[in-house]
């Protein structure tokens, strides 16, 4: 497990000219270039304000558009990071039969090149911040912690779907409605605190507030970006680091999978 | 010397699963169906391979498609696992399994570069280094920034090799890449391989191109059907491994003409020719005829393969229906794309035909046929000493020339070099 974890550092380079390849190579024959990096999240944006307040009109959020963009963005991040670590092993089959090198490579770079994309939307972000005037605060400060949690398990989890993806195509297929589902479970279009903490299903009392909270890593995520940027307020520290402890979990799982089964990799892709 | 290589006891095997799961609902199915292993197929690409390459070595591996070769290389090279058994490696490894693996379309020529160099496990820094060589050494000056898109298929080849080569690894494995590219710079590849073998680096060497093995290598191995079948002097092994391949090629051509070929027909066309002789055709007025023909080697067994220099004889059957004034027997030699290479009769050889029986054979005898390699056609022909014919055969069956030497044109002469200083 060491001797892999000293290769991959040799490696790092590679992961590095792979980064810089990925994002070269995006919007190479675009007009525009690394503008729609900053150009997409505006659009999505300016797509959901339109539904949420003038054909929502009951939408009571203040600001929408910043309330909104501090979690899609993340969110933004998540999903494209996952669906480049799903295909990252499949779609370089022709090297991977072809050239040795740890294969934990593939997945790394195509999260660490969407990380890049994610900072750049960024960028949009603190603008909006300051064209609806909304004051930062040193709670902000938070901000490169909770996205190395985003990032330990955003890693982790595209470890596992790379993996399997070698061995079931399926894998690609329905991330795809399982992302849209996770989406939705995430409160990112809504605020966390209008889930009810109490509802009663099949006879059980359930509190979907807390339980959103405990089961679904992302959702203290998305919130804890909202919060620290969004409310200018402390993230929910109990609830971060029990993230980062699962996150952490995820990754090591997820990285014991992946280099349990790289081997094979050469003859099964 | 030290050994830089070692395989100990090592296997691989595939598993072929033919309705594999390759999806979730088959494997429900599956699991549900209790029905583990349908169709599954083992196969053992290599068993029991002991193999030590020493320091500075270069050895070429032959055998049949399919026999293991490559296998082996991926093995060495970390892509594919043994199944089981131990292989060590000592010093730096480049394979040159695919030129260009991992190019990027869209990226320059540079970018790529630096991309492919960090692929093969090099430094940013150390690619700096080398990349004015690489450029020259791929003859790419003016197109390095040129997306990679708009090279031709040879452009790309050049700058993949030069980029592997570059790289001055201890260990080179090398599959079949020097196939490409045009002449010119096969010889390029060939001289840089030659440097690798002198600057005393170890080469591992996959080429169904026995003449370049015989030239670069000093070991060769032969894998059969994945047993290592032989291990030596690269020349030695090679020639053995020529010969079995001779033999085995026969044995097919000798089987297909014994299964559908008439028996008096005992000359048939090999299979890459079988159209050409599908239009055969004869022709003439029939007052003698030609009631078979055979070809012949030394010891009077029939063939249709035979290597450049050997004694061929064309043997003929005939039968008089009608006694004509004047007959002559003739043959030609056609090349495959139509060159006449050579013709003659028992007219033009001044030979009497006076007290021929009414049936029998005339034989020909070329002691030492010197076509050089390469399917040829032959005609037989029986007219009289006006041209008009009795039987005309166009063509009548075809036979292949090989040779292990690479001479061009038509004819090998007898020749001898002689040259100053030796005796």
């Amino acid at each position: 497990m060491f001797a892999k974890l000293a290769e991959l550092i040799r490696y790092r380079e590679l992961v590095q000219n792979l980064v810089v390849r990925d994002l070269k190579a995006r919007y190479k024959n675009s007009v525009l270039g690394f503008l729609w990096s900053l150009l997409n999240p505006l659009l999505t944006m300016a797509v959901f304000t339109v539904v949420f307040t003038f054909m929502m009109p009951s939408n009571q959020i203040e600001k929408f558009p910043v309330f909104l963009l501090c979690a899609l963005l993340p969110w933004n991040f998540f999903q494209a990071a996952l669906m480049g670590c799903t295909n990252s092993i499949v779609d370089h089959a022709a090297l991977i039969k072809k050239v040795y090198f740890p294969r934990e490579v593939l997945p790394i770079s195509a999260v660490l090149s969407n990380f890049v994309n994610f900072l750049l939307a960024l960028v949009v972000l603190f603008v909006m911040l300051f064209v609806f005037r909304i004051p930062l605060t040193l709670w902000a400060l938070w901000l490169p912690f909770i996205m190395l949690v985003q990032l330990i398990f955003t890693l982790g989890l595209g470890l596992i779907l790379a993996t399997t993806n070698v061995f079931y195509r399926d894998t690609g297929l329905i991330m795809g409605v399982v992302l849209q589902a996770w989406f939705f479970l995430t409160p990112i279009i809504y605020p966390i605190d209008i889930l009810p903490t109490q509802r009663y299903i099949a006879g059980l009392s359930l509190n979907i507030h807390r339980l959103t909270y405990i089961l679904n890593p992302m959702a203290s995520i998305a919130a804890s970006y909202r919060v620290v940027l969004y409310y200018g307020a402390p993230p929910a520290l109990d609830f971060m680091f029990r993230t980062l402890v699962t996150a952490v979990g995820v990754l090591v799982i997820g990285y014991a999978v992946f280099a349990r089964c790289s081997g094979v990799f050469g003859e099964e892709v | 010397m030290s050994a830089v290589i070692t395989l100990q006891g090592v296997s691989k095997k595939f598993v072929l699963r033919h309705d594999r799961p390759r999806s979730f609902q088959e494997l429900l199915i599956h699991a549900v169906g209790r029905n583990h292993n349908p169709n599954r197929e083992e196969f053992w690409a290599l068993r029991d391979v002991d193999l030590k390459v020493e320091s500075g070595e270069t050895l070429g591996l032959v055998g049949a498609n399919g026999a293991g070769k490559s296998t082996l290389l991926k093995l060495i090279a970390r892509i594919i696992e043994p199944t089981c058994g131990s292989i060590a490696v000592n010093g730096r490894l480049t394979a040159l399994l695919e030129l260009g693996a991992g190019f990027h379309p869209d990226l320059s020529g540079r970018e790529n570069i630096f991309l492919n160099g960090s692929i093969l496990g090099l430094s940013t820094r150390e690619m700096r280094k080398r990349f004015d060589d690489i450029v020259a050494f791929a003859e790419l000056e003016q197109f390095i920034d040129v997306p990679l898109r708009h090279y031709s298929s040879g452009m790309q080849v050049r700058l993949g090799f030069a980029v592997a080569t570059s790289l001055d690894p201890d260990i080179l494995l090398i599959d079949e890449v020097l196939a490409v590219g045009d002449e010119a710079f096969q010889q390029k590849c060939l001289s840089r391989i030659d440097d690798f073998r002198r600057c005393g680096k170890t080469i591992v060497l996959v080429s169904h191109d026995l003449q370049s093995i015989k030239r670069l290598c000093s070991r060769a191995l032969w894998i059969e059907t994945a047993h290592p079948a032989a291990d030596g002097p690269a020349a030695e092994i090679v020639e053995r491994y020529r010969q079995y391949v001779w033999a085995v090629e026969s044995r097919k051509l000798a089987e297909q003409t014994a299964g559908g070929q008439p028996a008096a027909a005992a000359c048939a066309a090999t299979p890459s020719d079988g159209g050409a002789l599908a239009a055969a055709s004869h022709w003439g007025s029939g007052e003698v005829v030609v009631t078979g023909v055979r070809l012949l080697d030394k010891t009077d067994a029939a063939i249709q393969l035979l290597q450049c220099g050997d004694t061929l004889t064309v043997e003929i059957s005939y039968r008089v229906v009608h006694r004509m004034p004047s007959m002559v027997f003739g043959i030609a030699i056609y090349r495959k794309d139509g060159l006449w290479c050579y013709g003659t009769n028992t007219e033009i050889d001044g030979i009497s035909l006076d007290g021929l029986p009414d049936e029998g054979v005339v034989r020909v005898e070329f002691p030492s046929l010197g076509l050089i390699a390469g399917t040829y056609t032959l005609d037989v022909a029986i007219h009289d000493s006006q041209n008009r014919a009795f039987d005309y055969h166009h063509p009548h069956c075809a036979f292949q020339v090989r040779s292990h030497l690479q001479d061009v044109g038509v004819y090998r002469p007898a020749h001898r070099w002689v040259i100053p200083g030796q005796p």
